[in-house]
């Protein structure tokens, strides 16, 4: 294959390798919120 | 009825504080302090029982009957649970003399700005789980507490804080629980409101931190047993022991190793055997122990063991 041939085949594989990241975007990274905790204060209590 | 209300929300994420309120002239012992603010600036006055959640936003007085105190705060904690946290804690704690010292990664994430003009703080409270003190009516004390101010802290901006608890005297620190809150006054004169609270974790510590062995007259080879390293990822330690019968391989490492422990049982003495070994971080910051305990019974003497049947819980 010559090398022009070469160049024209790895602009459309990449080309085509962007089009699947576009199509198929990375799934978003994210964290998970920190889940919330609850402080009960009492003073004084008789039980 | 408290301790009952901690064990109803215990697989949930809630924890009970109870601080005692004495009435005494002088007062033997009053809630700590740094805390005794917040919840005093709920309502003016005086009137037990007094109970706050989320530092203030929702609070009782002087529930007269048990009925009516539970069905108040099941639905003050039920209220607070389906609020979201409007701030990220990640905290961590060690011991520093008898003081306890917490570094506390706090991440705003509410629209206030936290200053000293709104009395924004982070706290750490030191409760001990399951010991009733006579000062208190319930298996939920809260010991001590603290406040470092927080400056400024706009919305969106991450800072770390460092609190000190000075004078922290448990009758045992394996049952200790750090709790770290973020809150701020909403109002000059008004209550608090609380963006988010954690329970700070040990900076270093060792699991299990006890290991015990009894030897028949005659053996001296004991098992090796292990411990592991927990703490603050990455965190690089060293471990040694004060009794030459006792070796450690590895001597050391980083959190998530696990040491091998190893006794020469010729050397040991009829009777108790006692070690300590002492794990450090590379800075010396933070120190854990484990203790190991053999006893080796003299010539003659008999050990009996009893095996008692267990029942589990499915």
């Amino acid at each position: 294959m010559q090398l022009r041939n070469k160049l024209l085949l790895l602009l459309a594989l990449s080309l085509l390798a962007g089009l699947t990241g576009v199509v198929h975007p990375a799934q978003s990274q994210e964290a998970t919120p920190q889940e919330k905790l609850v402080v009960f204060e009492t003073v004084g209590s008789p039980t | 009825m408290i301790d009952q209300l901690a064990e109803e929300y215990s697989n949930q994420p809630v924890v009970v504080v109870d601080y005692h309120f004495s009435i005494d002239t002088p007062p033997l012992f009053d809630p700590p302090q740094a805390r005794w603010n917040v919840i005093q600036a709920s309502e003016a006055g005086l009137g037990l029982t007094w109970v706050v959640v989320d530092s203030g936003r929702l609070h009782h007085r002087g529930a007269e009957t048990t009925p009516e105190a539970y069905e108040t705060y099941t639905a003050m904690i039920d209220d607070a649970l389906a609020r979201p946290a409007t701030a990220e804690i990640n905290a961590f704690w060690w011991l520093d003399g008898s003081s306890v010292k917490v570094s506390a990664t706090v991440k705003n994430n509410s629209a206030v700005t936290l200053t000293t003009g709104n009395n924004a703080g982070v706290y750490a409270i030191v409760k001990e789980n399951g010991v009733k003190y006579e000062t208190h009516t319930t298996y939920q004390p809260g010991i001590a507490a603290a406040k470092t101010a927080i400056s400024s802290l706009a919305p969106g901006e991450t800072d770390t804080f460092e609190i000190e608890v000075p004078d922290v005297d448990p009758t045992d620190w394996s049952k200790v629980e750090i709790i770290v809150l973020v809150d701020y006054q909403t109002a000059p004169g008004e209550h608090y409101d609380q963006l988010q609270a954690a329970i700070a974790t040990k900076a270093l510590d060792v699991h299990p931190d006890y290991h015990l062995f009894f030897l028949d007259d005659g053996v001296t080879s004991v098992p090796g047993f292990t411990s592991v390293v927990l703490g603050n990822q990455g965190l690089a330690w060293t471990a040694s022991s004060n009794q030459t019968w006792l070796s450690l391989n590895p001597s050391s490492g980083i959190v998530g190793d696990a040491i091998v422990m190893t006794t020469d049982g010729t050397a040991l003495e009829a009777g108790w055997n006692s070690a300590v070994v002492t794990i450090t971080d590379s800075s010396e910051t933070y120190t854990t122990n484990v203790i190991v305990e053999i006893y080796a019974a003299s010539p003659g003497e008999e050990i009996n063991r009893v095996f008692l049947p267990v029942i589990t819980r499915p």
